[in-house]
């Protein structure tokens, strides 16, 4: 059934003339942002730091929490390396990250703090880069 | 007066005085595509409109720093792709349900929506397409709908191509069986 050619159409329609109408309409949306933007007055120092520093310290945990359960693996998984087992209580509590899931997730939860592209990029980058200095820490 | 290309835009938007021009030129070259990227997914028309024009004003903000690792429409389309699942997101919080709610209302308001066009079966499977996870959504839709490659569609969501062939594979088997069942 899916192979019909008559399922593939789109049964979606819209007003007439909608895209002839649009780039005005954005023209609009993107005047009235910017005049909104030019009237608020910027948050503060205090306030632009409180949100840096929200973000920042939910990676730093986040990676605390990544670096625990890898160190907490490796004494599961070789035992005799380590002098202490690990308590199954908490490695239940642990959750297991997806590490697309997460990146992803991440770089949501910053972003209404980080508007552009650039920035997710790069906070992701960062996010990968520590956790391979991490890593790094937990093998030697 | 020269077609604008993509790399006709890119740069005259990084030149002074030249930016409405040339993101005109962007609104004018991609608007289509990306309102109906974007309207599979939300598959209310008034809902796109928002989301295009959100999609956009984050272009129009971002455009300057714009570095051409990735082509314009591989960029464009994850910025309209991460907005489209951020308003799913959104909705899903303020109506304080599960998905599967929201996913619910979406289908019934399918049927009464007047800028739904299709027949009966195109409605059944585009209520079996809202049933899958927003992802595999997104992912059946860039293929069965958009004809994309792989490799493209692994530029803008990200993912393997092996992880996207699966996960069609999987996107078909499951809307076959929901038509078949009907």
């Amino acid at each position: 059934m899916l192979q019909e050619e008559k399922m593939k159409k789109q049964p979606f329609s819209l007003p007439e003339a909608y895209f002839d109408a649009f780039p005005e309409r954005l023209k609009r949306r993107i005047a009235e942002e910017e005049s909104l933007k030019a009237t608020k007055p910027a948050p503060g120092p205090l306030v632009r730091n409180l949100r840096m520093t929200r973000s920042w310290v939910a990676l730093a945990a986040a990676i605390a929490g990544l670096a625990l359960l890898v160190s907490t693996l490796i004494r599961v998984l070789v035992p005799g390396e380590s002098d202490s087992y690990p308590d199954m209580a908490m490695l239940e509590q642990l959750e297991i990250f997806d590490d697309d899931r997460f990146i992803y997730e991440m770089m949501e939860e910053g972003s209404a703090e980080l508007d552009d592209e650039e920035a997710f990029a790069q906070q992701a980058m960062d996010y990968l880069a520590l956790n391979d200095v991490e890593r790094i820490m937990i093998y030697e | 007066m020269p077609e604008w290309n993509d790399q006709l835009i890119i740069e005259a938007f990084k030149s002074p005085g030249k930016e409405e021009e040339a993101f005109g030129a962007l609104v004018k070259n991609y608007q289509e595509r990306l309102y109906w990227h974007i309207r599979k997914m939300v598959v209310n028309h008034d809902d796109a409109d928002d989301v295009l024009q959100n999609t956009l004003l984050k272009v129009w903000s971002s455009l300057k720093s714009f570095r051409s690792e990735s082509g314009l429409y591989t960029w464009l389309y994850r910025i309209a792709t991460n907005e489209a699942l951020s308003f799913l997101k959104q909705k899903k919080k303020k109506s304080q349900a599960s998905w599967l709610d929201v996913e619910q209302h979406m289908s019934e308001s399918l049927e009464s929506d007047p800028w739904f066009s299709g027949d009966d079966i195109q409605l059944k499977l585009q209520q079996a397409i809202l049933r899958l996870p927003e992802k595999q959504r997104l992912v059946f839709n860039m293929k069965y709908f958009d004809d994309m490659k792989y490799e493209d569609m692994s530029d803008i969501l990200g993912t393997s191509v092996g992880a996207l062939k699966a996960s069609y594979h999987h996107a078909v088997k499951k809307i076959e069986s929901m038509l078949g069942a009907d």
